[in-house]
């Protein structure tokens, strides 16, 4: 039988006491959505099912009572810490779903500087984080641009990927060891060794589940030594995207590993002021990190190869690393950017949204191409968009990601339709021409709930390893429906 | 050397004029010969003045009949230099000021300069000190003409005293006034009675980091229950999350309050100009590395609205215990 | 009607840390690494005068719109950008780059006013403040060149019936004041809420506005060479003699106000610990 809202409430305040268990309106419907639907939630429409309760977990014990009773009553659950997801994951579709907010459980555990390792529980803000290793000269090497409101567990649990990913990696190569909470009320703890080999990597189940399998309450990541002293800009204009894949990708396969490789076409450049010193022009940028010599010669390496290019061509110019420099230092989002981003839309129904998707070598240039190409052809509302381009951030001895990202002025239209309208569509314009191609489509900022029409597409045949995870861990769907896997 | 103080007698701010006035001033460090007091008015003719701590050489008082016509100040001030020449005339650091000393200046080809903070004679030319590269830099210039028309900078809140002036010479000028032709109507509306935030010992000044409206109302509910003035920085301001008479900056007001507790404001350098001369400076943001902490005595990293939700609790519960013992001492039964 | 609005971008200088202020010999602070912008009350000028150029009921008499700057080719890219957003005219007097212009509104206003001389225009609007200098004046110096009224820290403007007048709302001492004023006239635009951001072109509309041209203009062209100034030439002359090049000041120093020592951090496991440390240990002895 399904419980009512205020029984789940009753039960809820039966195991984590009545301060933890949240009922206060406005706090349920900022809850019940993330940064996936900006226009409608500013002007306060909620489309979205209201939450029947925000838990404030207070330790690994408390999560598995909750979903002890979550589970066998069948309630949805959305695992929530810092709210920076991108895609809809942490929407709560179901009526009278559960939020399970780990933002207090907010110890940094340990830090490790023998074994190069730190521990810190699900709520642990990355930027504070980060202060904290820095005082001691030491670093995670994980940048999102969330990176001032993001936590933990949020970062674990969508496969997040950094700045400085190109030399540091993403998050599952800094995870060690994870403590997860799965449905049946088990507590897993994955234990912290540089590689095993017993059995498949067991860590993956958890990496990127989306709050779909489990309930990620503790994780242990790498730590490095920080020598920002040692950082060097490097960038040059160019004409053309395609262009400027090949020198990423010969910088890449040649070895060299800079912390920082993006490439912005001229468009997307533009929204970031780099017109005003390379008007017209793609540009791509290297930041070389870590101790003196490696800074050093990656630095020199990567500026002798593509000096070859400048030589050669004239489309290829040298800009000054300083600018650069200053426009990374200004990247991130605060929460006054936040804030200041919902004000203007409110005032000016302007916005701007990103499809970000990856391919090998051989075919992301034709993804960029032919996607931008599909939506100027085919999107019914181009006189809409203001701006639409595309850069790469994270690159690979195989291959690179590539960012759409597109600014439109809603027209004609209730906020709670915008979204169909616009980033939908768009969305999956550039969906289908990456799957077509081969890419992926989604490199980082995970599934959420508006790719899983093509999650079957996306993996084909191993879909079937994927389901299975579901059916084993989560066989009465209380996790985060709608999440990954698509609603049948 | 010779210098006149041009002022509105009917001016709201005319006694926070006359001390921004006298801070200039007080920086010359050879005196002038004399200072007047040029003094314009509606009726009725005013009977007491600001108090200037340069002692005045005289006053004149000069009926004005459109007090909202720049043009009509001009044409007078004109004829005033005229009979009366002057190598400095100082004018008050509000728009008005700033365009009389602009285009007075430019009108008797002499030289003009706005937000003056400091002045001084050397060699027998003017030197003064004023801001720039948005307040994060201040410059030397040498007023290259006479006469100077300078407006000064704006100062914290001090106004001067009103008085009668027995010893000094005070003059009457009427003098003809061409009414402005482009005028067709005109009509002001006052605004809303001003906050005493200028004044005030504590203020609670906010940022782009209270994120939207319904923050500011928790945080004015806060600033009154801990006897705080709240002000803002521009983008709350132009948000309309607070009214325009509590801006806070350069354009805004300067304010001096034994505690200036700041949420929320990353701290650049028009702001600044704002809280700067205040005795105690806190400052709440999360992010660790925002430029306010470098003006800040103490500093918290954190979340504003938690952190101000707490203060409120302490210093309420603190007054709470302060009241019964009142109570106790006095012999009420609590 | 013919409306001109002057305007000069600026660093951001919000993104500049503290070390970057250094000034060489000829007391420059060197912002070349810095992006460029409007600077807030300019960028409200610009989006008033299309507000009241192209108002949202469709009537016969919309106005035809310039944007003027005195600046190097680094201002074309935001030329453009004012074309694209609905500017009729792009304008760029293109100075000796010897004269140094930033401190001086008197030979901006100079420029300006020759321009205008040229060029009928019935309103020509300016920012309250910006540049380098935040010299403040250049508005003001235009109207008296011109002979024109002026009415400074504009908040609103709207058109009225009659096409000569138009209703102005400005801040004076402490109350709004709203004018009926005949044109020509020169607007110095302060703190509007109602306009605090320049509107954003479509795709469509850049895409145009590439294809236009910025016009350029030198003294020469503006018939300034040889032009009687009105004030003696300042003390640090650089560059040919050119009379309209007037100073009433000159610079001879800068000056970053001392770092203030560090602040101190209060630490605590929680909001409540830091708010009873603060109160008990630094509040309480000042408050009254």
């Amino acid at each position: 039988m399904t419980l009512t809202r205020q029984a789940i409430v009753d039960h809820l305040i039966d195991i984590a006491g009545q301060d933890r268990v949240i009922t206060d309106e406005q706090v349920l419907k900022e809850n019940s959505y993330d940064r996936y639907k900006k226009l409608e939630t500013i002007f306060g429409i909620y489309t979205t099912p209201i939450p029947a309760a925000v838990v404030k977990l207070a330790d690994t014990k408390q999560v598995s009572e909750v979903l002890k009773f979550l589970n066998k009553n069948k309630v949805n659950s959305v695992a929530r810490t810092g709210g920076t997801a991108t895609e809809g994951g942490l929407e709560t579709i179901v009526e009278n779903s559960v939020v399970l907010d780990g933002s207090q459980m907010n110890r940094i555990i340990n830090i490790d500087s023998t074994n190069m390792q730190a521990t810190a529980q699900c709520g642990v803000n990355l930027g504070e984080f980060e202060d904290r290793l820095r005082e001691q000269g030491l670093t995670t090497g994980h940048s999102p641009q969330s990176k001032p409101l993001a936590n933990m567990g949020g970062l674990v649990a969508t496969r997040s990927i950094g700045q400085f990913s190109t030399l540091y990696g993403g998050i599952e190569d800094m995870v060690i060891g994870l403590e997860a909470v799965f449905p049946n009320g088990d507590i897993t703890r994955i234990k912290n060794v540089p590689r095993r080999a017993c059995g498949p990597d067991i860590r993956h189940v958890i990496i990127g589940n989306e709050g779909a399998l489990c309930y990620i309450t503790e994780v242990t990541v790498k730590i490095y030594k920080y020598f920002p002293e040692n950082n060097q800009f490097l960038a040059w204009a160019l004409d053309d995207m395609s262009m400027g894949f090949k020198i990423l990708r010969e910088v890449m396969v040649e070895g060299y590993r800079p912390s920082v490789a993006r490439l912005y076409d001229a468009e997307d450049g533009a929204q970031h002021n780099f017109d005003q010193f390379a008007p017209d022009k793609c540009v791509l940028m290297f930041m070389a990190e870590g101790n003196e010599r490696i800074a050093g010669a990656t630095a020199q390496g990567i500026a002798a190869l593509v000096e070859k290019y400048v030589g050669k061509y004239e489309e290829c110019t040298p800009i000054d690393g300083k600018i650069i420099e200053n426009w990374f230092n200004h990247l991130n989002w605060g929460p006054e950017k936040i804030a200041q981003e919902r004000e203007l839309i409110r005032k000016t129904q302007h916005l701007a949204y990103t499809t970000e998707v990856s391919g090998n070598w051989d075919c992301i240039n034709i993804i960029y191409e032919n996607a931008l190409k599909r939506i100027r052809e085919d999107y019914p509302h181009m006189d809409d968009l203001t701006m639409l381009g595309g850069h790469s951030s994270h690159s690979y001895q195989t291959g690179t990601n590539l960012y759409f990202v597109y600014d439109y002025d809603v027209k004609n239209c209730k906020p709670e339709e915008e979204i169909n309208k616009y980033h939908i569509a768009i969305n999956a314009l550039i969906v289908e021409e990456t799957l077509k191609a081969g890419g992926s489509m989604v490199h980082h900022h995970g599934i959420g709930k508006y790719r899983t029409p093509w999650t079957k597409q996306e993996h084909g045949s191993a879909y079937y390893i994927l389901k299975g995870l579901k059916d084993q861990f989560d066989p009465n769907g209380i996790m985060n429906t709608g999440t990954i896997y698509p609603v049948e | 050397m010779k210098a006149a103080i041009v002022l509105n007698a009917n001016s709201i701010s005319l006694q926070q004029q006359a001390h921004e006035i006298q801070s200039m001033l007080d920086t010359i460090e050879t005196g002038f010969c004399s200072v007047e007091m040029w003094l314009f008015y509606q009726y009725p003719k005013p009977k007491v003045f600001p108090k200037i701590g340069s002692p005045l050489s005289g006053i004149k008082l000069i009926r004005l009949e459109n007090v909202h016509s720049p043009e009509s100040y001009l044409q007078l001030l004109e004829r005033l230099m005229g009979q009366y020449p002057m190598d400095m005339l100082v004018f008050a650091s509000d728009g008005l000021g700033q365009e009389l000393a602009s285009r007075l200046g430019y009108r008797l080809k002499g030289s003009s300069c706005l937000q003056v903070e400091e002045c001084s004679l050397k060699s027998g030319s003017l030197e003064i000190i004023k801001p720039l590269y948005g307040n994060n830099l201040t410059a030397l210039f040498v007023l290259d003409s006479f006469p100077c028309c300078l407006s000064v900078a704006k100062q914290v809140f001090c106004p001067v005293k009103m008085i009668p002036c027995k010893s000094v010479s005070i003059e009457a000028c009427e003098l003809d006034q061409i009414q402005p032709a482009w005028i067709k109507e005109s009509r002001t509306i006052c605004d809303e009675p001003g906050s005493d935030l200028v004044d005030a010992d504590l203020v609670l000044v906010v940022g782009q980091g209270v994120n939207n409206k319904e923050t500011m109302d928790v945080l004015q509910g806060i600033a009154n229950t801990i006897g705080a003035e709240l002000g803002a920085s521009r983008p709350v301001v132009m948000n309309a999350w607070i009214d325009m008479n509590r801006l806070i900056g350069a354009s805004g007001l300067i304010i001096s309050p034994k505690i200036c507790i700041v949420a929320g404001v990353s701290g650049t350098g028009v702001f600044s100009t704002g809280i700067k001369k205040s005795a105690f400076i806190v400052a709440i943001n999360i992010d660790k590395k925002a430029p306010i902490f470098q003006m800040a005595d103490v500093g918290i990293v954190g979340d504003l609205q938690e952190f101000l939700l707490e203060l409120e609790k302490v210093i309420k519960a603190d007054n709470e215990k302060k009241g019964l013992h009142d109570r106790a001492g006095s012999g009420i039964e609590s | 009607m013919k409306i001109a609005v002057c305007f000069k971008i600026i660093a951001d200088y919000d993104r500049m840390s503290p070390k970057d202020w250094e000034w060489d010999e000829h007391y420059v602070v060197d912002t070349r690494f810095v992006r460029s912008i409007f600077n807030c009350f300019e960028e409200s000028a610009l989006e008033m005068a299309l507000k009241l150029s192209r108002p949202l009921e469709k009537t016969a008499d919309t106005a035809e719109l310039t944007a003027l700057t005195i600046d190097d080719e680094k201002a074309d890219l935001f030329l453009k950008h004012l074309i694209a957003v609905g500017y009729d005219h792009a304008v760029r007097i293109c100075p000796n780059k010897k004269l140094a212009l930033r401190f001086s509104p008197l030979s901006i206003s100079h420029l300006i006013s020759a321009y205008m001389n040229h060029n009928a225009h019935q309103l020509v609007i300016f920012g309250m403040q910006g540049g380098e200098g935040d010299n403040g004046q250049t508005g003001f110096l235009v109207a008296e060149q011109l002979g024109w009224p002026c009415i400074r820290e504009v908040t609103d403007v709207i058109k009225t019936e009659s096409p000569d007048f138009l209703k102005v709302t400005s801040r004076i001492d402490g109350a709004s004041l709203v004018q009926i004023v005949k044109l020509p006239m020169v607007l110095i635009i302060g703190n509007s809420k109602d306009s605090p951001y320049l509107r954003i072109p479509n795709l469509k509309q850049k895409l145009e506005a590439k294809k236009k041209q910025v016009t350029l203009l030198s003294e020469h062209d503006l018939k300034l060479d040889n032009k009687e100034g009105p004030h003696k030439v300042g003390l640090n002359k650089v560059g040919p003699n050119k009379e309209w090049f007037n100073t009433d000041k000159t610079l001879i120093n800068l000056h970053r106000q001392k770092v203030n020592p560090p602040c101190i951090f209060l630490e605590g496991q929680t909001g409540r610990d830091q708010a009873e440390q603060l109160y008990h240990q630094y509040l309480k002895k000042r408050l009254p």
